[in-house]
This record gives structure tokens, C-alpha cells and sequence, in this order.
């Protein structure tokens, strides 16, 4: 496995370890970007093979995480109004 | 370039061991910035622009202006004065701002936004659909943090 996948992967896994033990909306959002990031650039490497068609998809995508996190953020809002702490277990 | 990768995950890691939501902030700023830098490093300029302004100029400032609206206490202490991390992040700071100037007068795009726009605008009209759930993003998030009084 060359070097380039293997970050990309191991991006991948810390975000999903930021979400497990970070237990907060806010690293919760930032992680699930930092995941789309990563993979993004896989994207990215393979719109060379692909074509230029294959690079609708990188816009789309990014145009559904910026929606995603609008939402996200407003939904934190609402859900911390009323408390001191943005934990999730609570 | 392999080394650029390699400071992608660094900047996750970052983030798991940060304990404040500025740390965070930061560490996340930075992460997105080896991003963009990787996509100018894989000849794909327009990306790398597109993720800049869309990633730096648009949600990172939306996460700094939340964080004050919020009110969290943050319970967490925080730690002490990290000299040797600063002083990693600063060469890394520096080492970026060196070579991002040589970046661009060396760089051949690959991508050709001419013909990506006429793709996009003949073969796949219905791609212009993404605006409107961007704009359904917009209104909803509206709704929900309107208050109701």
C-alpha cells in the first residue's frame, strides 16, 4: 500500500476515533469533515483515470457537506439552548 | 508531496488530543489548508480553491462565530504550555508558507475549468440541482433557529 492511501485511510480512522471518545457536537461535525476531506482526495487521485465527468461527483459532494453542516450547526443550537455542555451523553 | 500526506493524518490527531475549542479551530484550519495544498500538489487547482474558499471561507468561520453563541462551559482544565508542539506547528507554518510560492509557478493544471464548466453545463444540466438543496440548507437551518417569539 503506498504511502498516499495510507494516510487517507488512517485520516479516516482518527476521525472516527474523534467521534468516539470526544463526545462533543462540535468535534462530532468537524470530524465527519475531516472524513469527507479524506476522502475527497481519493476522489481526487482517481479523477485522472476517470475523466473529467467523474469530477461532478467531487462538487456534488462538496456542495452536500456545506449543506450538512448548515444544518448541523443549526440543530446544535437549538439542541445546547438550554444547557452548559454540548456533550452527547447527557 | 509524501510528506504532505503524512501531515494530514498528524493534523487529525491533533484534533483527538486537543482539549480546547479554539485548539480545535486551529488544528482543523490547518488540516484543511494540507488538503488544499495536496489537491495543487495533484494538479487539480480548481479543487484546491474550491475547498479553500468553500472549507476556510465559508464553515470554518461559521464554527467561529457559533462557538461564542453556544455558551459551553468548558469543563475541561487546560493543559499546560506545550512548548515543543508549538514550536513543530510553527516550523510547519513555515515550511508551508516556503513552499506554497514555488507551487504555483511550477504547477501545469491538469484540470481545464473551460471544459469542466461546459460539461457540466451541457451533458449534466441536472447538476444544477445541488444549488437548490443548498438553498433548501439554507432555508431549513433558517427555520430551525428561528425563534419563536
Amino acid at each position: 500500500m503506498n504511502i498516499e492511501i495510507f494516510s487517507i485511510i488512517l485520516t479516516f480512522f482518527l476521525s472516527l476515533l474523534i467521534i468516539l471518545f470526544k463526545r462533543s457536537f462540535v468535534y462530532f461535525l468537524v470530524a465527519i469533515e475531516i472524513a469527507f476531506n479524506s476522502l475527497l482526495i481519493l476522489f481526487a487521485i482517481n479523477i485522472k483515470e476517470k475523466g473529467f465527468e467523474f469530477s461532478t461527483f467531487f462538487i456534488y459532494i462538496l456542495a452536500v457537506v456545506a449543506a450538512e453542516t448548515a444544518i448541523g450547526l443549526s440543530i446544535l443550537l437549538i439542541l445546547t439552548k438550554g444547557r452548559e455542555s454540548d456533550n452527547y451523553d447527557i | 508531496m509524501k510528506i504532505l500526506f503524512l501531515l494530514m493524518p498528524i493534523t487529525a490527531f491533533l484534533i483527538l488530543i486537543s482539549r480546547k475549542y479554539t485548539h480545535l479551530l486551529f488544528f482543523f484550519f490547518l488540516n484543511i489548508l494540507v488538503t488544499s495544498i495536496l489537491y495543487f500538489f495533484l494538479k487539480l487547482n480548481f479543487f484546491g480553491l474550491v475547498v479553500l474558499l468553500l472549507y476556510l471561507g465559508s464553515i470554518l468561520v461559521i464554527f467561529v462565530f457559533l462557538l461564542p453563541l453556544l455558551r459551553i462551559k468548558e469543563e475541561i482544565k487546560e493543559r499546560k504550555f506545550k512548548v515543543i508542539l508549538y514550536l513543530l506547528l510553527t516550523y510547519l507554518l513555515i515550511f508551508l508558507s516556503l513552499n506554497l510560492s514555488s507551487l504555483f509557478e511550477k504547477n501545469d493544471a491538469y484540470f481545464e475549468v473551460k471544459k469542466f464548466s461546459e460539461i457540466v453545463i451541457k451533458d449534466y444540466l441536472g447538476f444544477e440541482l445541488v444549488s437548490i438543496l443548498l438553498l433548501v440548507a439554507i432555508v431549513g437551518s433558517y427555520i430551525l433557529i428561528k425563534d419563536e417569539h
